[in-house]
């Protein structure tokens, strides 16, 4: 402690008559020099997330769009090419790798700020890195729903499966899929996003496989199924919040 | 209006990129001067917030600027070394999309584009993409970017790389204009940059600042140090391996004009010269020399 601190201790441990001149003048004094202080108004988060969504929104769900168009294109050339039976077998598989490329799919659009060397002006901005990554991921989110809402309708819609199984086989490795993304977020610089998530995305795809291979497939959405989606959705929230602290901001 | 920059340090891996740097910061425009690799970028990443320092601390008017949060990104303006833009922009797009990352209401966005268009003569490009500008008009629109909402510490890190010498003082004159009653600070290995219109200027090196001043003081740190010698043509190889040779001016009858720096005069027939900041740094970073020879 310094000289001024240890007389301000003291001085506040001293039981002295409070002159009300002082106060009153001690109250404008803070007042005035509050008041010259520039004002500066901003934008609430609400207005700047309509802003990112003319700059960043529309472009995100476009590229979603594709991605769910691909996927369609593709399961519909899957059945064209093999028979009903096998692929109402083949069908989780196809669906899991559907709810990871969901996710995966959006990673070039978050990578976009590295890979244009906008990020290092991004972060430091008044709405922060983190603010920005929240846009972000709420913009991806609402594809990311929309995409397996429609994946699922067109499953239960070809009568392939039913509600709950189309359900349970895209949403859990979409979850996953999630977690695993926003933990990298969470705990990684946006620099090791790519790879790392390539890594995670492909180790699903091969877990997703081998549950094919051993038929390994729950044939019904029950109690345990739901509780899981409930698990990696809270889950999913921990990370989103955890994103705060985290190294998102951070450049290397 | 006070930046303070204390004790800090960043530590990487394998190296120690910023070394107890300690600064205090006053309005007026600051020079930080250093070669590549000093640490400068570095230190003004920690200033803008997004590297965190392994130790120390930067007060702004006395509350760390961790505790600010979003007001002091609300009074702070940077520029990054390296900066790029998302292909699709237009001029008016960019800074439009970056008024909205600084919150600046529309209207307001608006009248600041408008003004900094015009200021930095990037009118007539606004609707032009930035992918197809000159690196110099980049340059010009991300320091426009940097100025959109008017900040009171502003932090260029390298501001002129790719600018001509008429955008140079352009540039030049349009900071000591600004920097009137705010914090400017500017890194750079340009000497000429900061020479004119630096208030003071600290040298860093190896992560550390090794000297610091006004530029006046800076300079005379190296009197009696810059001497001019002229030599034949055929002495110059020999006398660049000798001596810190800053500059070569052909003259008449095959001789050589040279500029040099050393503790005392090694070339027959040396005399004192009027030292320049760009010798002191010359002189503490001589490999910058042979690099540019």
């Amino acid at each position: 402690m310094n000289e001024l601190e240890k007389r301000l201790s003291a001085a506040l441990r001293t039981d002295i008559e409070i002159d009300p001149t002082h106060i009153n003048r001690t109250i404008l004094d803070v007042q005035e020099a509050c008041a010259a202080q520039p004002y500066r108004p901003r934008i609430g988060f609400k207005q700047f997330m309509l802003l990112q969504a003319r700059f960043y929104g529309v472009r995100m769900w476009l590229w979603q769009g594709l991605v769910l168009t691909a996927m369609l294109t593709g399961l519909n050339l899957v059945k064209i090419n093999i028979t009903l039976q096998y692929l109402l077998r083949m069908l989780p598989f196809l669906l899991g790798c559907c709810g990871v490329a969901a996710i995966t799919a959006t990673v070039p659009m978050l990578y976009r700020s590295i890979r244009y060397q906008m990020h290092e002006t991004e972060c430091a901005c008044y709405f922060s890195g983190v603010q920005l990554l929240w846009a972000r991921l709420l913009f991806m989110g609402i594809g990311v729903l929309l995409t397996l809402i429609v994946t699922v309708g067109v499953v239960i819609g070809q009568c392939w499966l039913g509600t709950g199984c189309a359900i349970l086989y895209v949403c859990v490795p979409c979850l996953m899929t999630a977690c695993g993304y926003l933990a990298i977020l969470a705990h990684t610089e946006l620099e090791r996003l790519p790879v790392l998530g390539s890594v995670l995305s492909g180790s699903l795809v091969l877990v997703l496989r081998v549950m094919l291979h051993f038929d390994w497939y729950p044939q019904q959405f029950g109690i345990g199924s739901g509780l899981l989606c409930l698990a990696l959705a809270l889950l999913c929230v921990a990370q989103v919040r955890h994103l705060a602290d985290g190294t998102y901001t951070a450049v290397s | 209006m006070e930046l303070i920059i204390e004790h800090m340090t960043k530590r990487f891996q394998d190296k120690t990129a910023v070394d107890d740097v300690s600064l205090q910061l006053m309005p007026g425009v600051w020079g930080l001067l250093g070669a590549n690799g000093a640490g400068k970028t570095t230190l003004m990443r920690m200033i803008a917030g997004i590297l965190r320092p392994t130790a120390g601390e930067i007060r702004y008017d006395g509350v760390e600027i961790g505790a600010l949060g979003a007001a002091w990104r609300n009074v702070f303006g940077y520029l990054p070394q390296e900066f790029g833009f998302y292909p699709e922009f237009t001029v008016k797009n960019y800074l439009e999309y970056i008024t909205a990352l600084k919150g600046l209401p529309k209207a307001e966005g608006k009248k600041r584009i408008d003004t900094l268009l015009d200021t930095l003569t990037l009118g007539d490009v606004r609707d032009k993409k930035i992918i197809k500008l000159s690196g110099g008009m980049k340059r010009r629109v991300g320091i426009a970017q940097a100025l959109l909402n008017e900040p009171e510490v502003l932090v260029l890190d390298e501001p002129t790389s790719g600018l001509d010498p008429g955008e140079r003082v352009r540039f030049r004159n349009l900071l000591s204009e600004f920097a009137q009653d705010r914090i400017v600070l500017i890194s750079t290995h340009i000497v000429s940059d900061v020479e004119y219109i630096a208030t003071r200027n600290a040298i860093m090196k190896d992560g550390k600042i090794i000297s610091s001043g006004t530029t006046e003081e800076l300079v005379r740190e190296m009197d009696g140090k810059v001497w001019t010698a002229c030599i034949n043509a055929s002495d110059l190889m020999r006398y660049e391996h000798e001596v810190c040779v800053v500059s070569v001016r052909n003259e008449t009858d095959n001789r050589i004009s040279i500029r040099y720096l050393a503790e005392t005069p090694l070339i027959p027939l040396s005399a004192q010269a009027e030292p320049r900041l760009e010798d002191l740094y010359l002189w503490l970073f001589p490999q910058d020399v042979h690099k540019e020879g």
